[in-house]
């Protein structure tokens, strides 16, 4: 498949191109400022003009990563995460994309206790810090994408924090832990699995009292079990 | 109350204006040159530092600030421009933040050409139309400050507007008997329900974050605007009967 990953020189976005790069046909962008001369990176600045619309031309899928992409002052994350977004979903539409799929985080549902059983059918509750705002901003995009234009669009909530490593790294990084491999295979297989109207999935890695649900996740795209020994093969 | 108004030179500013301006101390603002008695600043509604400072003093901000067409301006304005008013109030201590905006930005097209009876209770359903969702955008950023902070907010909700007594829409002349977008309202009663905003203690609001739909008395059933008239204390004065009845001969 041929896959458009956009802030690829963010933490994020080098986390989803390893997760893709073996299995699919890869474009790696960024905004210019990110861009160094000879990384294999497009630069581009996701306005409304030619170069997006090129950009996502005969793309099967494109990944935007949210959370832990670029930093920057409030207006900077809220007009990337929402005007950015808008554009880039506006420019799959017209070229005819199936599949958007945006990278957020389940700490948009940090307020609710640990001893409840959080899965997607449970209310955001987004704080005002810049970064969740932004994102919170960025799902509420692409959902409505998803619902009235055609194309298919998948948040990833991604578990906190993310950390390097196989699986068992997570295990040192608390109860909603993502292993970096994890969201690699979570991305991928999202990707593999197509789109599918508008699609919400809690991903992070199975440790110990893992903190959010995954049985959505499970079903839609087969993470963490199928992934996993997907990976594992 | 000193109010400051942000977008004071767009379509409803004047009627704000006038009806606010003899009971409150107002400060207008806009990113145009305006003429008028009040206090004037100019003030871009997307430049953060420009809005804080401008609120400095204040005890409410109404934003009637609005832009369509262009893609990058309607994020700056429409969606950072709540941004910035939140933060505006949070520097200051204001706590009574007035929003407004198109019905559309809560009932978009897959509610409007789908059912009737629309509550501004439902949840937000804009679409992709850059207006509408921008400016659903901007409401959202305000929703979750008031959530998590000291602040009220109370979304006003509007869509056409009319002279009360030509009947004369703003695309024209008067519209005698040709129907009407049933989300139609007279200039001075759109102004009066901005007021009732302003001036409704905040003991009586349910919420620190409500929704109210600003039309007229009409008979389509098309949408719900008891909401404003029960929680407000809004009365429409104009119900602009010449528009949705005809002649029969």
């Amino acid at each position: 498949m041929k896959v458009l990953v956009t802030s690829a020189n963010s933490r994020l976005g080098k986390i989803a191109a390893a997760g893709l790069t073996s299995a699919h046909d890869v474009t790696l962008t960024d905004l210019p400022q990110f861009v160094e001369a000879n990384d294999g990176v497009v630069a581009n600045d996701l306005n409304h003009d030619d170069a997006t619309d090129g950009l996502v031309s005969g793309m099967d899928a494109i990944v935007f990563p949210g959370i832990e992409a670029h930093a920057g002052d409030a207006s900077w994350l809220l007009d990337h995460h929402t005007r950015r977004s808008y554009n880039v979903l506006r420019a799959c539409v017209d070229a005819g994309v199936p599949h958007a799929i945006y990278l957020s985080t389940l700490l948009v549902l940090d307020d609710y206790e640990e001893r409840l059983t959080v899965t997607e059918r449970w209310r955001p509750l987004p704080s005002t810090d810049d970064e969740m705002l932004a994102v919170h901003l960025g799902e509420y995009v692409f959902r409505e994408y998803a619902r009235e234009e055609p194309i298919s669009t998948t948040i990833l909530r991604l578990g906190f924090p993310i950390v390097d490593g196989d699986r068992d790294s997570a295990n040192a990084g608390g109860t909603a832990a993502l292993a970096t491999d994890d969201a690699g295979l979570a991305i991928n297989a999202t990707v593999e699995a197509e789109g599918s109207g508008y699609r919400v999935l809690h991903i992070q890695s199975p440790v110990p009292n893992a903190r959010y649900l995954l049985g959505d996740a499970e079903a839609a795209i087969g993470f963490p079990v199928a992934a996993g020994e997907g990976a594992a093969r | 109350m000193k109010i400051l108004i942000l977008g004071g030179n767009g379509m409803l500013g004047p009627s704000v204006i006038d009806n606010l301006g003899s009971r409150h101390e107002l400060r207008v603002t806009d990113i145009n040159e305006l003429d008028t008695e009040h206090d004037y600043r100019q003030v871009d509604v997307a430049n953060l530092d420009q809005v804080v400072s401008a609120a400095e003093g204040m005890d409410a901000i109404i934003n009637l600030s609005v832009l369509r067409p262009d893609r990058k301006i309607a994020f700056d304005v429409n969606t950072r421009g709540n941004y910035n008013m939140a933060i505006a109030a949070r520097t200051h201590g204001i706590r009574r933040l007035i929003n407004t905006g198109p019905h559309f930005q809560l009932a978009g097209p897959n509610y409007e050409e789908f059912n009737f009876e629309l509550s501004p209770d439902m949840p937000p359903q804009p679409g992709t139309r850059l207006y509408a969702i921008t400016k659903a955008l901007g409401q959202e950023i305000l929703k979750v400050f008031a959530e998590r902070e000291d602040i009220y907010v109370q979304t006003l909700l509007f869509y056409n507007f009319y002279e009360a007594e030509s009947l004369a829409h703003p695309s024209g002349g008067p519209r005698i008997g040709t129907d009407l977008t049933p989300f139609s309202v007279s200039w001075t009663d759109a102004a009066q329900a901005i007021r009732c905003a302003v001036e409704i203690p905040f003991g009586q609001l349910p919420t620190r974050c409500e929704t109210y739909n600003i039309f007229t008395d009409l008979p389509h059933q098309k949408f719900d605007n008891r909401k404003a008239r029960t929680q407000l204390g809004w009365q429409p004065r104009h119900f602009l009967e010449g528009v949705w009845t005809k002649p029969i001969t």
